[in-house]
């Protein structure tokens, strides 16, 4: 984790409050050097403390014998250097600021962030969460085949064992499945489907959690909920006709068992896809109070969980009603 | 906030408002309720409330304008920075907008037809016309003069623009070196020459420029190198994260507004999830061909989650890579290099994964007696099909992106369910045809 002291410049100019406007432009004419940010100077007081900011604007357009204490404005925006990074690059994003102040627990500035260092962390961290989102470590084009296999295998090797636990449940079902092995062709899109509509809200909730920390999560879960319940109905239709006309010309017409496959196609799908779309809406939630960074494992998580129940459903329902 | 603003009197709600910074204005109103918003929005002055409309999402804007006389619009929109009101008016009707052309400033007017050209896409459109330009022969006297003039209008004077007699930008003179300069100097002897964009560029683009330039009021130009706006670090920053959440929701096959309802948003999804059932049916009709020794063989089904859920997630860490590459647009000797080390990287891990794979599957057998299978058979069935596939998917991940690319597609929307489909579909194959062989030879 990056600590704002460690992307913060330090290169800001101060200006004492009993300065008058000459003063005070003498010295930043004298004292700025080219790596000097000038355009917002920080007033500070007989103790160091930071009390006002002034845009050099003003103190170029005010006339002598103005003091700085009454062009200074008091109500400035900052961020102490304990914030998280995020915090500080909203408070840049959202009042519109070409540098923030950053202060310490006395109050006094120690750095500066500037509109440019924010959109460079953005884009880092963005990027950082577009990766986590794949389980990709890195993202480097120089970078060899072997220490890209090195960086990206333990997530693959984590997978492996989540999967395990799909092949134990699907283990159970052994009799079911030999029975009626044309419950197997339609295993992929069943779990495709739970697995893409979860995917969609799961995007969608990682996008609010990392847009608003504080938005309404009620109304964003009753909102999935919905979406989830009428999508997941009209992809059980769809998967209800598509396998029926698949078995009638495949396997030999509309017999008993295609149709009671394709009813419990149907029904699967409505049911895990409702699961895969709650799950989706949950998990970065959940993660996020346990607080794990839910682009890191609501990815692996989920995909395990939505295979585990969609196969549940599957064969449980299938057990019920061919056998 | 929100409860101790209502009970303020009016009085101390109009002074309350006056301390507050644009942000924490929008926030506020969006917290209350409509009477309230009404009631808060009538207290404000004309900039105040030019600022709410700026900070406000463009359809809440427009509500709010669209309730006001045309008089009133004039005044606030006139307050307000030219590209936001211009985003405004671009909303308009256009009897209403006529109605209100005739009253604008005639600079907002002059602005309106100049910035209202460009497309949405296009670097016009997020640039504002609100910067101070001088000339070569200036000298800084006057230079300083002009500035202490012209500062309050406009957005930021930490950079003046040089332009020459015809108008063609020339570089930008920072303020810091002006105020040290010593008269007399000119403005041809202090500039500096500056990075630019142009107006017709993609935004986007534009915006990544920006981003690895680290340019603040970044300079755009139009056709024939006139200065024509410039663009902010704050723009360019919602521009930037705009675009980010773009691409995001394509990977993630989403592609809604914020606050749409549930009904709008559950039609946007569908189309996907539609498309991407009827993929699988596909897979579905590949399977059948193998039924038999499926049905013998019930194991080969058990396995198959640890093979697909494998082969799957190597293909989107290289899918995910490809993409940021192209978007990067890379040079094509990188783009090459990189397809080489993918596989090649893919062909290692897989040899690994493989290993591990074809031992859980033995021990699994082993710990699962009453499958009743012989542990060494299926093992390298597994572990065969994880190597080979891995190394195939891998091998779609990187090319697929770069065939969308070259017939002119955007790699982003369309790769992601395409190529998890195509594993699945190659991994299905290799796995059932090398179960069977395998199956074939030793039972």
């Amino acid at each position: 984790m990056r600590m704002l002291k460690s992307v913060m410049s330090t290169d800001f100019m101060t200006l004492e409050v009993q300065m008058d406007v000459k003063e005070a432009m003498k010295k930043v004419i004298n004292q700025s050097t080219d790596a000097s940010l000038i355009d917002v100077l920080y007033v500070l007081d007989s103790k160091n403390k930071l009390i006002g900011v002034i845009d050099l604007k003003q103190l170029i357009i005010a006339r002598s014998p103005l003091k700085i204490s009454d062009l200074m404005v008091k109500n400035y925006h900052y961020v102490l250097d304990t914030d998280p990074i995020s915090k500080a690059i909203d408070t840049v994003q959202d009042y519109d600021r070409d540098m923030i102040p950053i202060l310490n627990k006395h109050h006094q500035i120690i750095g500066v962030l500037t509109a440019e260092i924010a959109l460079d962390l953005l884009a880092d961290e963005t990027l950082e969460d577009f990766h986590k989102l794949a389980s990709l470590n890195e993202y480097d084009v120089h970078s060899k085949p072997i220490s890209r296999s090195k960086k990206r295998l333990p997530w693959l090797i984590i997978l492996l064992g989540l999967s395990l636990i799909t092949t134990s449940v699907l283990s159970l079902f052994e009799s079911t499945i030999q029975k009626v092995i044309l419950l197997i062709l339609f295993q992929p899109m069943i779990l495709g489907a739970a697995g893409n509509i979860s995917t969609q809200s799961l995007a969608k909730t990682i996008l609010m959690i990392s847009d608003d920390a504080q938005s309404d999560l009620r109304k964003h879960v009753i909102n999935e909920l919905l979406i989830g319940l009428i999508n997941s109905l009209m992809i059980a239709l769809t998967g209800y006709l598509f396998s029926l006309a698949f078995l009638y010309f495949f396997e030999g017409g509309f017999t008993v068992i295609n149709l009671s496959i394709a009813l419990t196609i149907a029904l699967t799908l409505w049911l895990a896809l409702l699961v895969g779309a709650i799950t989706g809406a949950f998990i970065p939630l959940i993660l996020r109070k346990l607080k794990f960074d839910p682009s890191v494992a609501s990815g692996p998580f989920m995909t395990t969980l939505n295979d585990v129940i969609s196969l549940l459903i599957y064969f449980s329902l299938a057990t019920l009603f061919i056998l | 906030m929100k409860k101790n603003y209502s009970t303020l009197t009016l009085d101390q709600k109009k002074a309350y408002l006056l301390e507050l910074h644009a942000f924490d204005l929008k926030e506020l109103y969006e917290s209350l309720d409509e009477d309230t918003q009404k009631e808060l929005f009538d207290l404000l002055m004309d900039d105040q409330k030019a600022d709410l409309l700026a900070y406000l999402n463009l359809e809440d804007a427009i509500e709010i304008v669209e309730e006001l006389d045309t008089n009133e619009q004039a005044d606030i929109l006139s307050e307000m920075e030219p590209d936001d009101a211009i985003d405004i008016l671009n909303e308009l009707e256009p009897d209403e907008l006529e109605a209100l052309m005739d009253k604008l400033e005639p600079e907002l007017k002059e602005d309106y037809y100049s910035l209202a050209g460009y497309e949405d896409d296009e670097t016009g459109s997020i640039m504002t016309n609100s910067y101070l330009e001088v000339s070569l022969d200036m000298e800084v006297k006057s230079v300083m003069k002009y500035l202490i003039e012209h500062a309050p209008l406009v957005e930021t004077i930490n950079k003046l623009y040089v332009v020459d007699r015809h108008e063609t930008f020339i570089g930008v003179l920072p303020l810091k070196k002006l105020i040290k300069a010593k008269s007399p100097s000119y403005v041809k002897d202090l500039y500096e020459p500056s990075l630019f964009v142009y107006d017709k560029d993609d935004k986007e683009l534009s915006v990544d420029y920006i981003q690895e330039n680290g340019l603040n009021y970044c300079p755009v130009l139009n056709e024939r190198n006139e200065l024509v706006g410039i663009i902010s670090l704050d723009d360019a920053i919602d521009t930037y994260e705009e675009e980010m959440i773009e691409n995001f929701q394509k990977m993630s096959i989403l592609n809604e507004e914020n606050d749409e309802t549930p009904f709008k948003s559950a039609f946007k999804r569908l189309p996907w999830l539609v498309i991407l059932l009827l993929l699988a049916m596909p897979i579905a009709r590949l399977a059948l061909s193998f039924e038999s020794i499926l049905q013998t063989y019930t194991i080969i089904v058990i396995l198959q989650p640890l093979i697909l859920s494998m082969v799957g997630n190597a293909g989107t860490q290289t899918l995910t890579f490809s993409l940021i590459m192209l978007s990067d647009d890379e040079p094509k000797e990188v783009v090459r290099k990189n397809l080489f080390y993918e596989v090649l990287s893919a062909i290692l891990s897989g040899f690994l994964l493989s290993t591990i794979s074809f031992i859980v599957t033995i021990l699994f057998i082993l710990i699962n007696p009453s499958l009743n299978q012989n542990p060494f058979v299926f093992g390298s069935a597994v572990g065969l099909s994880v190597w080979v596939a891995i190394t195939v998917g891998t091998l779609f991940s990187s090319l697929i992106p770069i065939g969308i690319k070259k017939i002119g597609l955007d790699p982003s929307s369309a790769s992601g369910p395409l190529i998890t489909t195509m594993i699945d579909i190659s991994t299905i194959v290799i796995y059932y045809g090398i179960a069977s062989l395998l199956v074939g030879v030793f039972l």
